[in-house]
């Protein structure tokens, strides 16, 4: 059989069963509603001018980046590679194993952190690193074996790179609030965060955006030189950034900026044109919600550039960690995951009618309306939050965002209940 | 965009028949049934019967009768399978929805025939949109890649005279 051929039979073939992506979705559901309640706590404490250091607003930050962001991505990505790549994974079990350890990895990092209790921390840490070290080889064997796609090839082995040095880092930093073997805690924390914002999520969602994108637009993914050049920059923007922050040189971080600026603005004319060229117009809510991350994707590097010139004021590194964490990869990846999950579900049951299932059948719109509303508030709010230094302010966006994830987590669980019961009520 | 015509062809239908569905998805959202003395309904009306009728029907016909069958001859019939199995869905559907305009040009839409109209449509649009998604992804590029000049010239050739 002919690859093209073999697409829809591997897309059946290579389906994993449902309840592999979907407990990495519902995890990532439910640790949403988490960020959102720990938030309202961090915001009494240090959270419109976090620095770093053990407290509510560490715990958040880990909450949306372990627990929301991983986590969807790697329910998608554990799906959606094999179809991609037309390569099977090489097994389910590491899959599960990977989320048994994630899940309560996270648990015990996103506690010890709000406790200040280091052993937690560390025990947290080592069970994250151990899951997504097992992801990252499943996701490079599969990636070693896709002979097509190279660009998302790219951005994959990037991630990968990222994931692997974030990782070490990250054990590396838990331990040294134990040991105290680094000079400078605050410039690793800082590459830390910057290997997982820009080098690990960053790059997956870029990449992803390429296949994603035009499959939902109907149109061809970009095969231009165009985006080879905004790999090569996002890449560059990548290495420099990390090397600026471990360095603690301000002219360095400043170039990264400069350097993503480029590569933002050569991924979006790739997206535009993707979107200019389909032949689906009407991409629903879930665009909308990326369409506005990418305006915020267009926001980072400024919000980058004015914080490392502290144009920004005492709020500048945290306004610049809202707009890349919560405004660009938190919005996008909730507006993709509004979309694959029914699509997925869809994969998985019957109509009771009769026939494949209706993706109307699967999710109610209303949830996700709130859900939007209360989303971009609450970041909106956020960011004022931020600039006024108001913790009345950051607390009330927070509970605005709480809300919303409670919306996200009713559409999640009527998705979960149809795809359980193996067939729809209609 | 595609070399072969057959898959280029297939491509520009597709392009008019999402243009279309997304016309009948914006008019069933309306609560109020659409008025015929709506100019901008009356052709959706008009199209979408003429669409049902010379088009989708035959672009089904034309991939059942001579592309499956082609590549179940040369062992991939994995394809052929399912995108049959989404046209045995979506026949009858548009059948209905092509009878349902076609009446409304006439006799316009009660309460109870819009509301017929709206699940018809719903259901058809969602179905059409998903469908051609997958023949966008697998179908065309694999017309592209196997398909020999001289077969390109005799199904284009059978597909182009009926229309």
């Amino acid at each position: 059989m002919t690859n093209a051929g073999a697409f829809l039979g591997s897309a059946k073939s290579r389906l994993l069963p449902a309840s592999i992506p979907f407990r990495f979705f519902a995890a990532a559901a439910v640790l949403h509603v988490a960020l959102w309640i720990a938030l309202m706590f961090a915001a009494d404490e240090d959270f419109t001018e976090f620095r770093g250091g053990a407290g509510p607003s560490l715990a958040a930050v880990h909450l949306l980046t372990v627990g929301v962001l991983v986590m969807t991505a790697i329910g998608a990505a554990v799906q959606l590679l094999p179809v991609a790549t037309a390569r099977p994974l090489a097994a389910v079990w590491p899959v599960k194993a990977v989320y048994w350890l994630l899940t309560p990895g996270v648990i015990a990092l996103v506690a010890g952190m709000y406790a200040a209790h280091v052993g937690l921390m560390i025990g947290g840490a080592a069970a994250c690193a151990a899951g997504l070290l097992l992801f990252a080889g499943l996701f490079a064997d599969n990636l070693r074996r896709a002979g097509s796609m190279p660009l998302v090839r790219a951005y994959g082995w990037a991630a990968l790179v990222s994931l692997i040095l974030l990782l070490a880092l990250g054990l590396a930093l838990s331990l040294d609030d134990r040991i105290g073997f680094f000079n400078d805690h605050g410039a690793v924390a800082l590459a830390h965060m910057l290997l997982g914002a820009f080098g690990f999520m960053g790059m997956l969602a870029l990449g992803f955006s390429h296949v994603l994108v035009p499959m939902f637009a109907l149109s061809s993914a970009p095969k231009s030189r165009m985006a080879q050049a905004a790999f090569a920059f996002a890449a560059a923007t990548v290495v420099v950034a990390v090397a600026g922050a471990l360095l603690g040189e301000s002219s360095v971080l400043a170039a990264a900026c400069a350097l993503g600026f480029v590569a933002m603005c050569l991924h979006l004319r790739l997206m535009h044109l993707a979107l200019a060229t389909g032949m689906r117009k009407r991409l629903g809510l879930s665009f909308v919600l990326v369409r506005v991350s990418w305006a915020f994707l267009a926001l980072t590097p400024l919000a980058g550039l004015a914080a490392v010139e502290g144009w920004a004021g005492p709020g500048g590194p945290t306004l610049c960690g809202l707009v890349a964490l919560g405004g660009w990869l938190m919005t996008f990846l909730l507006g993709i995951l509004q979309r694959i999950a029914p699509f997925l579900a869809s994969m998985h049951v019957t109509r009771s009618s009769g026939g494949p299932p209706l993706l109307s059948d699967l999710s109610a719109s209303a949830p996700l309306t709130v859900h939007a509303g209360c989303h971009l508030a609450a970041i909106a709010g956020l960011a004022v939050a931020i600039v006024l230094d108001s913790a009345t302010l950051a607390a009330l966006a927070s509970a605005v965002g709480l809300a919303g994830a409670l919306a996200f987590a009713l559409f999640m669980s009527g998705i979960l209940k149809t795809v359980a019961s193996g067939k729809t009520r209609s | 965009m595609f070399a072969n015509r057959i898959s280029q062809t297939l491509h520009d239908e597709h392009r008019a028949t999402i243009a279309l569905m997304e016309r009948v998805e914006t008019m069933i959202r309306r609560r109020q049934p659409m008025s015929l003395g709506d100019p901008e309904a009356a052709r959706l009306l008009c199209d979408l019967v003429a669409a049902i009728d010379n088009d989708t029907l035959r672009h089904f016909d034309f991939e059942e009768n001579h592309l499956f069958t082609l590549f179940q001859s040369v062992g991939d019939q994995l394809i052929g399978d399912h995108l049959t199995e989404e046209h045995a869905f979506m026949r009858p559907l548009g059948e209905k929805l092509a009878a349902l305009a076609r009446a409304a040009r006439h006799d316009g839409f009660d309460a109870a025939r819009w509301r017929e109209f709206q699940r018809v449509g719903a259901e058809f649009v969602q179905r059409m949109l998903i469908h051609v998604q997958k023949e966008e992804a697998a179908l065309l590029p694999l017309i592209e890649d196997t398909m020999d000049s001289e077969t390109e010239m005799r199904l284009y050739g059978v597909y182009t005279r009926d229309r």
